[in-house]
């Protein structure tokens, strides 16, 4: 690296970090003078110390030689599905069960909550047995009355407990409301997460198999002609066919790379998809593998 | 799924922040996307690394997030977005700091990768900036993207920063000082296009990290 011939050097003129020195106020008195005579009789330091000391800075003239670059697409969709995650920050005041009876009981609300309980382990227990005896031969489709129960534990706030639910979080899917899913409550609306968290469970978190499915991960990955990049070769962990933002969609999810504690998930249009190729990924976002 | 009730993107800054605190679940994200390539800016040449800027601006939008209802409103919101996010990249310097077997990025980042359209001075220039940019220390970096490559006035960057205008100045004027060889270029007039064909065959004079001196002591 060749040195610029205007640069300070010793004994000749005023080192950069002294003119540094000089401004602050930091040089002995002494020492700021004889600098001060410096600059006066040197032009070549003088226009050195206006750059340093410029009070309006270059007006972000520097920005010329980095590249003004967009944040990556990559980036963007992953901090927004984190956002996505978080819960609202406040209850809109829209709420009713929150106006219409603030003081109602604490032993109102367990009794409550009692019965919903109750009421959703007999529909789990009922949808348990119309799963058996549907043979798992739609074994794609999501269990909604197995989703409704899990959404009540689940971390992510747009569909579970949070009295804001009635506003369909942007990461939210249905699942499919034909007969394929099985069920008569097939209107219930989960996050991503959430069922991409049943998948998980059903699938017992580490064997590679969709829900209700006979564990055969070669049929399972070939059910899907089109997986995201990357993912051709490699088997779910689950699988759904899905209904996002109005159009049919398969969500997968598959093992992180690397990661035995995190689940990558990937919802993929199904409309348009040519196989083989990979599928356009409408959204992707990680889960754990509690 | 349901249209939006409200058209977000006519809305400031300020009442998106507002409907986000009262528990609207479309608002910050509209407020993200206005403002993310700025804030991404601002993280990656502060870290200097794409993927370590990704984090820090992670950590920052969901610190923002969570902290919205406490934004008292005494500055511009995208002030206080940039002042999260400078935070979030200052604490993961510091967390890389304190790994020493961890260096800080050379010269091959996202904001030094040379374009496919850069000639060969404006990539040297670009070298140069980024190189000497890892070797400042962090908080006249800092002060120095927010003035010089961001285009802040000093006050901004203060109130950015959390400290007094004096502070930025000696701060920029420090870092300045280790880029003073850059910044004779661009004194001189040289565009992108011919600060590195200099008729006198100069050329930039990196800093390297012996150069480091830490600064900022006014204010």
């Amino acid at each position: 690296m060749t040195i610029d011939p205007a640069a300070s050097g010793p004994d000749t003129h005023l080192e950069p970090d002294r003119m540094a020195d000089l401004y602050e106020g930091l040089l002995e008195p002494g020492a700021a003078e004889a600098a001060r005579r410096h600059l006066a009789g040197c032009r070549a330091c003088a226009d050195d110390f206006a750059l340093i000391t410029l009070d309006s800075g270059f007006g972000g003239e520097l920005a010329a030689f980095t590249a003004p670059e967009p944040i990556p697409a990559d980036v963007a969709i992953r901090i927004e599905a984190a956002l996505h995650r978080e819960p609202p920050l406040a209850v809109p005041a829209a709420a009713p069960q929150h106006s219409a009876a603030p003081r109602r009981s604490r032993r109102f609300r367990l009794w409550f909550g009692g019965l919903a309980g109750a009421t959703l382990v007999i529909g789990g227990v009922f949808a348990g047995v119309t799963a058996l005896n549907s043979g798992g031969a739609k074994s794609s489709s999501v269990s909604v009355a197995g989703g409704a129960a899990d959404s009540g534990r689940s971390t992510s706030p747009h569909a579970a407990s949070s009295p804001a639910a009635g506003a369909q979080a942007p990461n939210a899917v249905a699942p499919p409301s034909d007969a394929e899913s099985g069920s008569p409550q097939g209107s219930a609306t989960l996050t991503v997460e959430q069922q991409a968290a049943q998948l998980l469970k059903k699938a017992g978190q580490s064997q590679p198999q969709a829900a209700g499915s006979t564990g055969d991960t070669k049929a399972l990955a070939s059910r899907f002609a089109c997986p995201p990049a990357g993912f051709a070769d490699t088997s779910p962990l689950g699988m759904a066919s899905i209904t996002y933002q109005g159009q049919p969609a398969e969500l997968l999810v598959y093992p992180k790379p690397g990661d035995a504690t995190t689940a990558s998930v990937y919802v993929v249009a199904t409309t348009g998809c040519a196989a083989p190729g990979p599928g356009e990924v409408l959204y992707t976002t990680e889960v754990p593998r509690r | 799924m349901a249209a939006p009730r409200v058209d977000l993107g006519v809305l400031d800054d300020r009442d998106l922040l507002a409907r986000h605190a009262a528990g609207d679940g479309e608002a910050f994200g509209e407020l993200f996307r206005r403002h993310r390539d700025r804030l991404w800016s601002v993280a990656l040449r502060t870290l200097g690394d794409p993927e370590e800027a990704a984090d820090a601006l992670q950590d920052a939008m969901l610190s923002a997030y969570r902290a919205a209802g406490s934004f008292r409103g005494d500055s511009a919101v995208t002030t206080w977005l940039h002042r999260v996010v400078v935070n979030a990249c200052l604490d993961r310097i510091r967390r890389r700091n304190s790994r020493p077997t961890v260096p800080l990025p050379e010269v091959e980042t996202e904001s030094a990768r040379p374009a496919a359209t850069d000639d060969i001075a404006t990539t040297d220039l670009r070298l140069a900036l980024a190189s000497a940019l890892a070797t400042l220390p962090e908080e006249q970096r800092v002060a120095l993207v927010l003035v010089d490559v961001e285009g802040y006035s000093v006050e901004e960057t203060a109130r950015v920063l959390g400290v007094a205008s004096g502070t930025v100045k000696s701060r920029c004027a420090r870092a300045r000082a280790k880029l003073l060889p850059l910044l004779r270029h661009l004194r001189d007039g040289d565009t992108p296009g011919s600060a590195g064909n200099r008729s006198d065959g100069s050329r930039v004079k990196i800093s390297t990290r012996n150069d480091h001196r830490e600064g900022g002591t006014a204010g």
